[in-house]
Parts: C-alpha cells; sequence; structure tokens
C-alpha cells in the first residue's frame, strides 16, 4: 500500500479569516504517503493556518488535490473522508470515557460500517497505542500525556489518508513525545499516510520527519530534509537567533542557540 | 495471546458500561413514573394510588366527581408536568452541546423573557396576531415571541465569524432586553393585568387542557427523533468544534437544525406553562452526571430527569401549602437544587 500511496499537493494555495489572508498563494512539492512533513516556523508563522486550511476548516482558495481529487470547496463528509485534522488537546470537561470517544469519532459521519465493526476498529487502535488499559477511564481523569494519546487515537482510528497533527508534542514530557512520535511514524509508514506535523523542537522534527517544511510569514522560507531546511542560516532568517547545527554521534542534526542575531 | 485477553475484556466492559447506563436510564423512568402517580393522587381531595390507577386505565368505574377530578384537573395537569419538564430539559440539554456552555438553556438565553414579553403584550395591552382565539392569545404570543428570540439567535449564528461564546453572550443581552421592556409594560399596566402577568410568568401547570397537550405531545414525538438522529454527532462535538468537523460533522448545519428543535421545543412549553426556569438547566446536568455524555443515553436521560424533577416539583406544589396550590415556576428551584446538590456530593464521594 505505502509504495503506490497517493500524493497530497497543495498549488496557489490562500487561507486566512475573514478579511485578513495568512496564506497567500502557496505552493508546495508534493507531500507523498508514508513519511513525516515537519512544519516549524516561528509564532504566527501561519502554522496553524495552513494545517486548517489543509484540514478544510478555514474557507481556501487555490488547489489541494489528494489522489487527483480537488479538495478545496469538498462538503466535511467528502473532506473527512480523506483527510483528519487533530487539534492541539481535548477539551476539558468531557464526560466521556476513551472509548466511547473513540466511537463517537468513528460514527460522527456516517458511513457502512456495523457497530461491531466500529468497536473492533477502536479496540484495534488503542492496542496500536498501547492504551488498552485507558479504555474505559474517563477522558477528564487523564493525564496530559494520556489525553494526546486518546486524542491521537480519534484521528489515527479513523483511518486518514492524510494526517494533520497541530502541536501533537507540545507539553509532553520526554517519554510521552517519543511514544507519540513514534507510534505516528510507525502507522504513517504501514498505512501510507501522508502526515503533516506543527512541531516546534526543531531536533524532534530532525529527528523523526523526512522533510522539514519552515513557514515565516505565511511563506515558505526554506522546504526540504533536515539537512537541507535546518541551516544557521535559516535560524537567522527565521527566528532571529544565532544558533548552530551540529550532528550527533548517531547521525541525527542537533541544534544549539546561542544568541540573539 | 494475552492482547486477545485484554481485547475481548475491553469490549466486555464497555458492553456493561452500557447495560449500566441503560440501568439508570430505566431507573431514572421509574422515578419519573412514581413522581406522576404522587402528582395524579395529591390535591385538595386526596385519592389512593389504588383509586388513581384504576380510575386510569378503567374510566367507566368511577363515580362522575371522581372521574372529572382525575380526568378533567389531575391528569391534564401531569401530563402537562411531564411533557414540559421533558421538552425543557432536552431543549437545555441540545443547547449546553451545541454552544459548548454548561450554563445555556432556554430560561438563562432569554427564551422565557421573551415569551414573558409576549405574554405581556397580550394582557396588558391586548396586542395579538389577528385570527387567533382569546383563550389562546396569551399562549400564541408568548409561542411567537419565544420562537422569534430563537431565530434571533439563529440569525446571528449566521453571521460569519460568530462562535458558541458570542451566542451566549448575545443570549444574556436578550434576557436583560426583554426583562426590561416587560418591566415597562407592568409600570403602566392596570392593577389587574399586572397580577394576571405575574401570575403568568410565576409558571402554572393548571393551564394545562388537552388541546394544548395534543400541542405539546406532536412536537415533542416529532423533535425527539431528529434529536437521536444527530446523537452522535453531537457527542462527537463534545470533543471540539473542530475535531468534529474534521470528522465530518456539518457543525453550522447541526447548530442550526438543533436551535431549530429548541425554538420548537422552548417556545410550545413556555407559552402553555409560562417561565419555569430550572428545568432546562438541572435536568440536564442531572443526565450528565448519572450517564455521562454519549448523546444516545444523554438526551433521553435529560427528558426523563426534567420530566422527573417536574413531576415532583408539582406534588410539592400542591403540598406545600395545605389546601392552595402555589405555582409550579416557584417550587422547581426548590426541589431541583436539593436533588442536584445531593447528586453533585454522591458523585464526589465515588470518585
Amino acid at each position: 500500500m505505502s509504495g503506490a500511496a497517493a500524493l497530497l499537493e497543495v498549488e496557489g494555495l490562500s487561507v486566512g479569516y475573514p478579511g485578513r489572508k495568512v496564506i497567500d498563494n502557496l505552493s508546495l512539492a508534493p507531500i507523498r504517503g508514508g513519511g513525516l512533513t515537519a512544519l516549524v516556523g516561528p509564532n504566527a508563522a501561519g502554522k496553524t493556518t495552513l494545517l486548517r486550511g489543509l484540514a478544510g476548516l478555514n474557507r481556501a482558495s487555490g488547489s489541494i488535490r489528494f489522489g487527483g481529487r480537488e479538495l478545496v470547496g469538498a462538503s466535511a463528509a467528502e473532506h473527512a473522508a480523506h483527510v483528519t485534522y487533530m487539534p492541539q488537546s481535548l477539551p476539558q470537561r468531557v464526560g466521556l470515557t476513551v472509548f466511547e470517544a473513540l466511537l463517537g469519532a468513528l460514527k460522527a459521519s456516517p458511513h457502512g460500517r456495523a457497530s461491531s465493526a466500529d468497536r473492533e476498529l477502536a479496540l484495534e487502535t488503542l492496542a496500536r497505542l498501547g492504551i488498552e488499559q485507558l479504555a474505559m477511564r474517563p477522558l477528564d481523569e487523564l493525564s496530559g500525556g494520556q489525553r494526546q494519546m486518546a486524542s491521537l487515537a480519534q484521528a489515527i482510528a479513523r483511518r486518514p489518508s492524510v494526517l494533520l497533527l497541530d502541536e501533537p508534542t507540545s507539553a509532553l514530557d520526554l517519554n510521552h513525545q517519543l511514544r507519540v512520535m513514534k507510534v505516528v511514524q510507525a502507522i504513517a509508514r504501514e498505512r501510507g499516510i501522508a502526515t503533516v506535523l506543527v512541531l516546534h523542537d526543531i531536533a524532534l522534527a530532525c529527528r523523526w520527519c523526512e522533510r522539514i517544511l519552515v513557514l515565516s510569514g505565511g511563506k515558505v522560507f526554506a522546504d526540504g530534509t533536515p539537512d537541507e531546511a535546518v541551516t544557521p542560516e535559516m535560524f537567522a532568517g527565521v527566528y532571529g537567533v544565532q544558533a548552530r547545527v551540529e550532528r550527533c554521534s548517531r547521525g541525527y542534526l542537533q541544534v544549539m542557540v546561542d544568541d540573539a542575531a | 495471546m494475552a492482547d486477545s485477553v485484554q481485547a475481548s475484556s475491553v469490549i466486555e466492559d464497555y458492553d456493561r458500561l452500557v447495560r449500566r447506563r441503560l440501568a439508570i436510564l430505566a431507573g431514572l423512568c421509574v422515578v419519573l413514573l412514581a413522581g406522576f402517580v404522587a402528582d395524579l393522587v395529591t390535591g385538595p381531595s386526596q385519592l389512593s394510588v389504588a383509586e388513581a390507577v384504576r380510575g386510569l386505565i378503567f374510566p367507566g368505574e368511577l363515580s362522575p366527581p371522581v372521574r372529572v377530578i382525575i380526568w378533567d384537573v389531575r391528569l391534564p395537569q401531569a401530563l402537562l408536568a411531564v411533557m414540559v419538564g421533558a421538552a425543557l430539559s432536552l431543549a437545555g440539554a441540545e443547547m449546553q452541546t451545541i454552544l459548548n456552555n454548561p450554563l445555556a438553556s432556554p430560561f438563562t438565553l432569554g427564551v422565557s423573557s421573551a415569551a414573558s414579553l409576549g405574554a405581556a403584550l397580550a394582557i396588558v395591552l391586548g396586542i395579538g396576531l389577528p385570527g387567533i382565539a382569546n383563550s389562546w392569545i396569551v399562549s400564541g404570543n408568548a409561542f411567537l415571541f419565544a420562537f422569534g428570540s430563537v431565530l434571533l439567535l439563529q440569525a446571528l449564528s449566521r453571521l460569519r465569524g460568530t462562535g458558541p461564546e458570542t451566542l451566549v453572550l448575545f443570549g444574556i443581552a436578550m434576557v436583560f432586553t426583554f426583562n426590561a421592556l416587560v418591566a415597562l409594560i407592568q409600570f403602566v399596566a392596570t392593577q389587574e393585568a399586572l397580577q394576571q402577568l405575574v401570575f403568568w410568568s410565576m409558571g402554572s401547570l393548571t393551564r394545562g387542557n388537552w388541546e394544548k397537550l395534543a400541542v405539546l405531545f406532536v412536537v415533542l414525538v416529532l423533535v425527539t427523533p431528529t434529536a437521536m438522529w444527530s446523537a452522535w454527532k453531537m457527542t462527537a462535538l463534545r470533543l471540539g468544534e473542530d475535531r468534529a468537523r474534521s470528522f465530518g460533522v456539518d457543525v453550522t448545519r447541526l447548530r442550526f437544525v438543533s436551535l431549530l428543535r429548541v425554538s420548537l421545543l422552548a417556545a410550545t412549553s413556555v407559552a402553555f406553562v409560562g417561565t419555569i426556569g430550572f428545568i432546562g438547566l438541572v435536568g440536564p446536568h442531572i443526565a450528565r452526571l448519572l450517564v455521562g455524555e454519549d448523546h444516545r443515553f444523554f438526551l433521553p436521560a435529560s427528558m426523563a430527569a426534567g420530566a422527573a424533577v417536574m413531576s415532583l416539583s408539582s406534588v410539592a406544589s400542591k403540598v406545600i401549602v395545605p389546601g392552595a396550590v402555589m405555582p409550579v415556576g416557584i417550587v422547581t428551584a426548590l426541589i431541583g437544587v436539593p436533588f442536584f446538590v445531593a447528586l453533585i456530593f454522591l458523585r464526589r464521594e465515588r470518585t
């Protein structure tokens, strides 16, 4: 499946809010299924807006094609059939257990599956993320890391072809960061999912993502492998800091910020 | 192997949870039924439970005075209590979900105030819709204004960029506006009209008759299934609006259709019984504490809880002052609050 995974193509895309375009006429090299693409950049660079535009949550113009199908202007249901967006967090004070919420995610839009199939799918997803033991726990009683896993389960259970994750690792400890990135990478590979994640930790992005897309002021500043995109020039130009980019003993890029540029 | 053992146990646990929720729902219905029967037998002339139940099943065997008491006085009022309780509570439950605000209810967002304004116009100034029978003019006006107030909320939600928070603020603004207008009308009202209006605003079940019951019944029968039809969408909406939309829920449409249901339920209820403040807020909260927010259980449990509190309030309104029937709108909060607080404390202990 992953070999023939469809491409996500973005051309001349503009996204914004009424009266204010944040992303203007943005085009990207096709995003392939199976790998992780990190969306990085300073605050207000338009990362979340771009992700929301791709998810169909903000009005967009231009073209977003997936597997040849045009998604700009498609209905919520059509969009949802291919693309799933995971916001930064789950709301507080929700009276649902992890399993109930997961079933809600699966049954939110009409589909042909039987209820028993939905339960199996929900269960399989929990097992895949290693959180079956949380199934009957109320969402409100979970720790931050557990909530994020429950949230990720809802997105993954829908078996999207395009997965958009908004800061999936923010507010997580090192152990949970590792778990989230590992499982997202494995599932994306396995199922050929085109995955785009907003990340703030650039070293984390370099470690797990095959492609880094640096956004600044709504424009693409750099786009390529970690080696191509993550450079001292990028840090100076985009973040306004002097930084060294060095390779660790395992071969991954590490970033050290020294001073303001 | 260990995986599959755990796997089957999750499904079993979930089945057990579903069974428990159904049992709680059944329990609520039993409380409701008990409240309903108690409502039938209490009043100025005491009936026994056996008498009341037999009178319902074999009306021909009753003596004429008892038949009149049961069929023309007690039963319409008791049924009105059940249906108004269920309707207001369902309206409140839907509002709390689609506006993502636990304080939303027909009362807190201006529907009751709008109905009062409509009633005030009819009672004090004699302004009503042309072509409406005199006996319906107050209800007709109240309905029109209540329905209109939700449409106004609706219109605002159609404006671009208006989120649920703005709707809630707008609803609260409506409460104050309508209350001020009612006060203005009260200021110019005659003594007699003023008394009538104040009594109307207190909310009373004594206005029940079979015609009104039929209207309310039809509204409930039409609206409830469509609400249940959207149960999964509303459950998904509890996970956040962006998330629900990304799951394929057309949130704008869901909110529109839901507010339409709310306007019908709330407007019909307050038009017939006047202001009943507490039910639309407390019914859903009781349901949430008992069965959580899977809307397949939450919506019916809200209706049952609202109807039960309303029935018990009706009983209380007849026993608090012996020989007199107090307006039920005064009693609902007095009955509902202890019930509600007890539930909150019970839950605290468990967790």
